[in-house]
């Protein structure tokens, strides 16, 4: 059961992308044998949740490889069944990337991948999927050290996985940022 | 020019708190059809699941009172309830008389599950299908009788 989402947030996706892609022609790729290995504690930026976890990735040159795991759980537990506490689940992520440095010290990703939301907190077997749209900014603070802020954009999502949807119907920015700080070697 | 930049995407993602929910909608109307009568599993196949029909139930039960929107759960057929629930499950071992040798331990099995939800009239709710493959038998129907259960999962919103 997957929702293709309406042609509003189409635009939405369509237009950033855009913005991300005249920055990224603009930019430099990365230098073609350069290499670079990282891992990240991160966090999103959620209303009413928690979700925090690591990601490792990968580049050879422009291209690279993300996966990661987080864990979410309700900032105020909710006593009523089926979840009986605050603990959700977990996000597992895999992402393929570009990366383009466009000046010292900032370079962006994107990319694109799957999220799979394991919602075992409410159910053993409740589970909900999603294809993000992924651009990122990362800041180089030092040699090895960054930071970066990354949203992301579901094109396409299972039934009951609502990005700026709050639970009582309130709609807020459909975009899920993710920040956090990495190493990198 | 780098603090600035440093500032500005602190500045976006504090003002970036996204709402997120997480959903489901109960696949019947569980103020309608608020119990149900699990009715003992049909096993058939071709190897030997002696006593599995009863555990099985069993499981059933207790994975729906754990789990599902069903207020009451029960394998009493003393007609205080509105629905019943009848599970088949075929049993399949899969062995190769040419690769495998004697030893169980190679034989894999195939647990085919069809389900029917019904109204005392006979009337059909609703009804599926599930099909698991696994080394071991009675973990495998387990996980069939799980997505049973899953299928009945409450209606949530968080």
């Amino acid at each position: 059961m997957v929702r293709w989402l309406g042609a509003r947030r189409w635009v939405v996706a369509s237009g950033s992308t855009a913005v991300f892609a005249i920055a990224a022609l603009a930019a430099k790729p990365a230098a073609a044998d350069e290499t670079a290995f990282g891992v990240q504690g991160e966090t999103m930026l959620i209303e009413d949740k928690t979700v925090a976890g690591l990601s490792v990735y990968g580049f050879y040159s422009m291209f690279g490889l993300q996966l990661g795991f987080a864990l979410a759980w309700l900032d105020e537990e909710d006593p009523r069944p089926p979840i009986e506490g605050s603990f959700i689940g977990g996000l597992f992520h895999v992402h393929a990337l570009v990366r383009f440095a466009v000046m010292q010290p900032l370079t962006l990703r994107a990319g694109t991948g799957l999220d799979a939301w394991l919602l075992w907190g409410i159910d053993e077997d409740e589970q909900k999927y999603a294809m993000p749209l992924v651009l990122e900014a990362r800041f180089h603070v030092g040699d090895h050290l960054n930071l970066f802020v990354q949203p992301r954009y579901y094109l396409i999502a299972s039934d009951g996985l609502e990005i700026g949807v709050a639970p009582d119907g309130d709609e807020g920015s459909p975009f899920l940022v993710t920040v956090g700080v990495g190493g990198e070697w | 020019m780098a603090l600035r930049l440093a500032t500005l995407m602190a500045a976006l993602a504090l003002a970036a708190c996204t709402p997120v929910t997480f959903s489901h909608d109960a696949v019947i109307d569980f103020q309608t059809f608020d119990s149900v009568y699990v009715q003992p599993i049909v096993v058939d196949g071709n190897t030997i699941f002696d006593g599995y029909s009863i555990s099985l139930q069993q499981d059933l039960v207790g994975e729906l009172r754990d789990r599902s929107g069903f207020r009451s759960v029960t394998t009493e057929p003393d007609g205080r309830y509105v629905t019943v629930l009848s599970v088949e499950l075929y049993v399949t071992e899969n062995y190769d008389p040419i690769f495998d040798d004697d030893d169980d331990d190679d034989d894999r099995f195939t647990v085919e599950a069809s389900w029917y939800l019904r109204t005392l009239d006979g009337d059909r709710i609703d009804g599926g299908s599930a099909s698991e493959d696994g080394d071991y038998l009675e973990d495998t129907a387990r996980e069939v009788i799980g997505e049973i259960a899953h299928r009945y999962l409450r209606a949530y919103r968080l």
